[in-house]
Formats: C-alpha cells, structure tokens, sequence
C-alpha cells in the first residue's frame, strides 16, 4: 500500500507536467533534481526538523531513504506517512538539501486527462448540477450518545428532538454509538448484548424519528472503531442492519471512512480521529515574524492534498489500521464538498481552500461536530445548511 | 602523547575524552584526547591514566598503518605507529567472510586502505546479540587490541557496531589524519621563565569537539510542539506538564488548577496559554471543558 502510494503520487507528480520525472534522491548529485518520497522519521520518537528522512518508491530508490536538509525552505508542514515531491540535490550522497517542497499531490483528474478533455468533464458536471438544486439540510453528529455515568442515550434523544422540531433532509450519525471506552462498557457491567443495546437504544429511537418525519428525511449511519458491537479494523465496514423494508431507503449504513453525496453534494467522512493523530505527529515552520497560521485548518487541507482519509504512518498504537483493505477504501479519489472529521479536538466548521496560489482554489467545508457527550455532560453537534456553494452555505455549532 | 579519558573525566595532564564517546561512537566510550603539557609527569586527576599505561590509549587507525606499524623491541606482540606504542585500536571498514562460531565470531575488515582479521570473542548474550545484527557488507565501527600472532597481524575485537549514519565513516578518516599529524608534527619548545628553568613542552590544544550532540538527532520524546509563538518559555512549561508520563497516562488529563499548582503560576495566566494550545491542536478538553490532555499520546 505504501510502494503503490509513492509510485502513484510520482506518477501524478509527473502527468502533472509541473515537474520532470521522479529521480533518486539518495544518490549524490551536484544538480538539481525531483524526487518523490515518503516522510519518515530517523527513530521512534517525534519527528523533528533534525529527524527527517524521505523514503523513496522502490522503483526509483530501491525503497531506501535519504536525510532531508530544510534549512532552505521558509515555510512546511511534515508528517510521518506524508508523500511529499521535493526539489533540491544531494551533494554527499547522505543528505538531500531541500530547495523546493510541494505536499500537495495533483489531482488525478487535472493530471491525467488533456486540457479539452477536462474542460468537456467541467461542463458535464456544470450541467448536471444545474439539474438537482445542490440545497441540503442537515443535522450531523458524532458519539458518545449517551453520558458517561449512565446509558440512557439521554443526549441522543435530545438530538432526536432537536432534529424533529428542525425537519432537516439529512442526518448523519457517526460513531460511537456503543463506545468501548464508557465505564459500563468496558466493565461488562451490561445485561444486554452490544448489539441488542444498539438495536433497542438507538435504532428504535431513529426509526421512530423517520416515521414520523416520513419520507422527507435521510439519515446516515457510520461507525467507529471505538463501536464495542461492530468490527475493530480500519478501514472499517458499514453496520449490517436487518431493517424493515419500508424504512431500508431511508435508514443508510455506511463504511468507515467513505465518500457520499446527496443533492449533488459530495460528503467525505472519517471517524477514526485522525486530527488528532496528526496534531501529536504535525512539525511546522513559517517566516519568521509571521503570525500563527490557521494550524486546524493547515491539518485538514493535508488530508484533501494528500488523497487519504489516513495519510499518516505509522499509526499511533492501538489504531487498528489494515493495509490489505486500505488501497480503494482510504483513497480520496475526488476532492468533497464537505468533509466530516469527528474529533476530540475543539469542535469546528471551517471553510478552507487547496490551492491558495491559484486563481480559483478549490474551496470545501471542513468540520468537526464535537462530541455529542462528553463525560457526564452534553457535547456539541453541527447544523448545515448547505446552498450551491460555501459563500451561501451557513453551519452553526449547537451545544446540548 | 594521548591520555585517555573515560566519559568527560580528566583534568591535569590528561584530558578527559567526550562526555558524548559512546553516542557518536558506540560500544567502547574511550575517546582519545591530547595531553597538555606532556612533559610535566603524571600527577594529574580525572580520567586520565599514568604515562606507563599510554599503550592503552584508543587511536583510531587505518589497516595500512597497522600492517606498517613496526614491532617493539621488548616484546614482539608490541606495535608502534608513529613511535607511539598502541595496542588499542579503532577501525572502520565494511565486514567481509563473517564466521560464526560457537565461542567467537572471525570476519576480515576492509577500509580501503588494506585487510586485516578481526576476532570477537562472545563472552554472554549481548555479545551474540551485538554480531548476529551485522552482516557481510555492512559498514561497521570496531574498538579492539592489536595483537602479533605467528608474523601475522589481527584485531581482537571487544566492540562491534554496524554503522547506521555514514558521517560516522567520513569521521574516523579525518580522525585518523588528524592523530597522525599531531603525533608527527615536531613539538614547538617554548622556554618557561622558571625558577627551574625547565622547558615546558607544549601541544596545541585539541581542536576536535569530542563533545557532540549525538548523532540521531532524535527529539526527546516529549519535546514541545513546535511554532508556539511568543512567550515560548511559558508554553513550554505548561505542555511539558502535559507531557509527563504520568499526566499522559491519565485517561482525564488535568485541570488548568493541576497546571498551576505545579508550575507555581497564577491560573488566569495557565488557563489562557491552555485555550490558545487547545484552539492549536496540541492540547484537547476530555471528560468535560476543564480537563485536558496533549494530542502527541496519539
């Protein structure tokens, strides 16, 4: 998986036409030269700036690395498992100094397809979403849904409550629902299997909420790792629900992490925490006299410029990532209007761009709903309205 | 003349090698270091040890300088190089024909400069462990005694490390012409007004920094995150509280009082540094919005 992410990425670079043809960043040359690689770090600590080594694809490099020296670049953003195009040489052979880094990986579609051919590809969607309104309301929310002293699904019900007082078109839950770090969980002390609490706490309660908004109204089930009655791997399959067929069209269960659209508005969704993950690992450097950069934000466009809803290698312990099921699954393959990145970091709705140096950079809304509990309290949730594009779109960020 | 420090000790004649010998060497932790005034005896304290003992001193050397080393005349096992008698030596060079035995380990060293055979004698476990990591080809460090054996020449190696950053080689080379120039570049007599009237026989002071950082250049563990602004030291101190092990371990983190209490700092000022980490990404509320926790636990 990570051989095909580098030689794919190199490839990219390349079609791309804004660099030559990947070189082999570990052999030593006075001139410069591309190179596309891996970032890893030189032990098992953190990275830092002194720390970091690209690892080439086996195609170019024979899957060796060489020591990155940024002591020319004035401004990044590294991560272990980022794949990174770099220009620079290597005098010595031990250690690539670094004159030009670019960690955004073009778009497959800008990359692989002739100018005509793209702008033919432009027009279809033009006119395709002239025909759907791209107008969606939505209420999203991310667990625990229920306090940690007790299992009532008490802040559940009161979104239910919420959502049934706002008739929303969309719903979107995402996991936990039966979260393996609550107190009662993790000691056993429930008389119910996981799997029963599920059905009788939570899917009654939603198929209630949709009988009686009836067929007006979707909602979207996604789960986690952290869900004690379903499958600990990452990716991660959708729930396998026997509904009844009356509400089956309504009632959508969906993979962990996956890419869907409604209204013609694509949704990209990621329950395993990977803001966080990537906070712990992120190193950065700006100008000096710059001021403090957006470094939520910075984090979020790495997983859009990076193609991956888990760029980041290795993983922290006891992220159960599966490498056999990643290749399709953790690809990214067209860049969401929104993006869906549950958190125990601060909740947030942003609207962040890709490019920033073209002239129209490619904007999406990136959010974090919250928690919808937390500890022995309420959390937080998201209410969108989403209309044609960002500028008309409003979130609010509701705490219960 | 060369002294040999352990660790950073010496003082007097002797200086004390780096304090930093066996993490930009590995295995030995002897590092050779130039005496200053060598003519004055051996009273000096520290690391160092007295003049009849500078055969043991660790001279990093090339193969072709010990196949050129002559003999001593009071014993044949003895060997000169440069009219110092050395009996410790450092070689770096890539492993070939490795021979594993029951009790020991044979390979031949090639620096470029020649070949000589190197023995390992594997007294416990770590020694095993130590050789079964390095394979033919790999590039390796060796601390070792010279030693004359029917005519012929070997190391009897008592540290082997396999290089892992190549500067390490680059290294040795330098440090090998480095000793060799100090050890034959003719002493400079400079006559000390003394009541004695004796000459003090001087050296230039060793300007190799044995003192480096280690080479990994890994960050401590829990270092603070990087770009954290203005007021750093402030920053620092409250997230290396979050860094603790101990507090890191803790499924609830800590309170904004916790932080103060222990960094003696008033609460206002920890609480305002604790909201800007957490809007930062470094820093997260967990069982409700006054605990935190740092995010590098993963």
């Amino acid at each position: 998986y990570l051989e095909d992410r580098i030689r794919r990425s190199g490839s990219l670079f390349s079609a791309s036409g804004l660099c030559g043809e990947p070189a082999d960043a570990t052999l030593a040359s006075e001139e410069s030269m591309f190179s596309v690689g891996m970032v890893i770090c030189d032990g098992e600590g953190h990275l830092n700036e002194k720390s970091i080594l690209l690892q080439g694809s086996v195609e170019h490099s024979r899957g060796q690395h060489v020591r990155l020296d940024l002591k020319d670049v004035d401004r990044f953003s590294l991560f272990p498992g980022q794949v990174v195009g770099i220009q620079g040489h290597n005098p010595s052979g031990h250690c690539f100094v670094v004159s030009k880094l670019n960690d955004s990986i073009p778009n497959f579609v800008d990359a692989q397809l002739p100018r005509a051919k793209k702008q033919a590809v432009d027009s279809e969607g033009n006119q395709s979403s002239d025909v759907v309104s791209r107008v969606l309301s939505s209420v999203i929310a991310a667990g625990p849904y229920t306090t940690s002293d007790n299992l009532l699904f008490e802040p559940l019900q009161e979104l239910i409550s919420y959502a049934s007082r706002k008739q929303p078109q969309l719903l979107i839950l995402m996991g936990p629902f039966i979260d393996s770090d609550h107190p009662e969980i993790k000691k056993g002390a429930v008389d119910k299997s996981f799997q029963d609490i599920f059905l009788f706490e939570i899917l009654r309660k939603l198929q209630d909420f949709t009988q009686y908004l009836g067929h007006n109204v979707r909602v979207i089930l996604i789960p986690s790792v952290r869900d004690a009655h379903h499958d600990f791997v990452f990716p991660q399959p959708a729930f396998d629900l026997n509904l009844p067929e009356d509400i089956t069209h309504q009632i959508t269960c969906l993979a962990n992490p996956s890419l869907f659209s409604c209204n013609e508005i694509h949704f990209g969704c990621c329950t395993m925490d990977i803001l966080k993950h990537l906070s712990g690992e992120e190193i950065s450097r700006k100008p000096p006299g710059e001021k403090h950069g957006d470094r939520i934000g910075r984090i979020c466009t790495h997983i859009l410029k990076q193609q991956s809803y888990y760029p980041l290698y290795p993983p922290p312990a006891g992220v159960p990532l599966d490498f056999s099921l990643a290749n399709g699954a953790l690809e990214i393959a067209s860049a969401p209007d929104v993006l869906l990145l549950p958190s125990d970091l601060a909740p947030f709705v942003k609207v962040l761009s890709l490019d920033e140096s073209s002239e129209e950079p490619k904007r999406f809304i990136c959010m974090n709903p919250g928690r919808l509990a937390k500890g022995i309290g309420g959390g937080t949730f998201v209410e969108l309205n989403y209309n044609e594009d960002t500028d008309k779109t409003s979130a609010s960020l509701i705490r219960i | 003349m060369y002294g040999v420090g352990v660790g950073g000790g010496g003082g007097g004649n002797y200086d004390g090698g780096g304090g930093n010998a066996s993490s930009l060497f590995g295995g030995g932790g002897f590092m050779p270091s130039q005496a200053t005034n060598a003519a004055e005896g051996t009273s000096g304290g520290g690391g160092g040890f007295p003049k009849s003992r500078n055969a043991q001193a660790l001279l990093p050397l090339t193969v072709k300088q010990i196949m050129d080393a002559s003999q001593t005349n009071d014993d044949k096992s003895n060997f000169a190089v440069n009219g110092m008698e050395v009996s410790t030596v450092r070689l770096v060079g890539r492993m070939l024909n490795k021979l594993d035995r029951v009790t020991d380990v044979s390979f031949t060293l090639d620096d470029g400069t020649g070949r000589v055979p190197v023995n390992r004698w594997e007294n416990d476990s770590t020694d095993t462990k130590e050789m079964a990591d390095i394979q033919n080809g790999d590039y390796v460090i060796v601390n070792g005694g010279l030693k004359g054996f029917q005519g012929k020449r070997q190391v009897v190696a008592y540290s082997v490390r396999r290089i892992t950053n190549f500067n390490d080689v680059t290294h040795h080379f330098l440090h090998c012409v480095h000793v060799h120039l100090e050890l034959t570049r003719p002493k400079s007599q400079v006559n000390a007004n003394t009541a004695t009237g004796t000459p003090n026989q001087t050296m230039p002071r060793d300007s190799m920094a044995y003192n480096q950082s280690p080479l990994t250049n890994q960050a401590s563990t829990f270092s603070a995150p990087q770009n954290t602004g203005t007021g750093t030291n402030m920053i620092d101190l409250v997230l290396n509280v979050f860094h603790d092990p101990a507090v890191m371990n803790d499924d609830h983190g800590v309170g904004v009082d916790y932080v103060s209490r222990r960094l003696n700092l008033p609460e206002e000022t920890v609480g305002k540094i604790i909201i800007d980490q957490v809007d930062l990404g470094h820093l997260y509320a967990t069982i409700d919005d006054h605990h935190y926790k740092s995010t590098m636990n993963g």
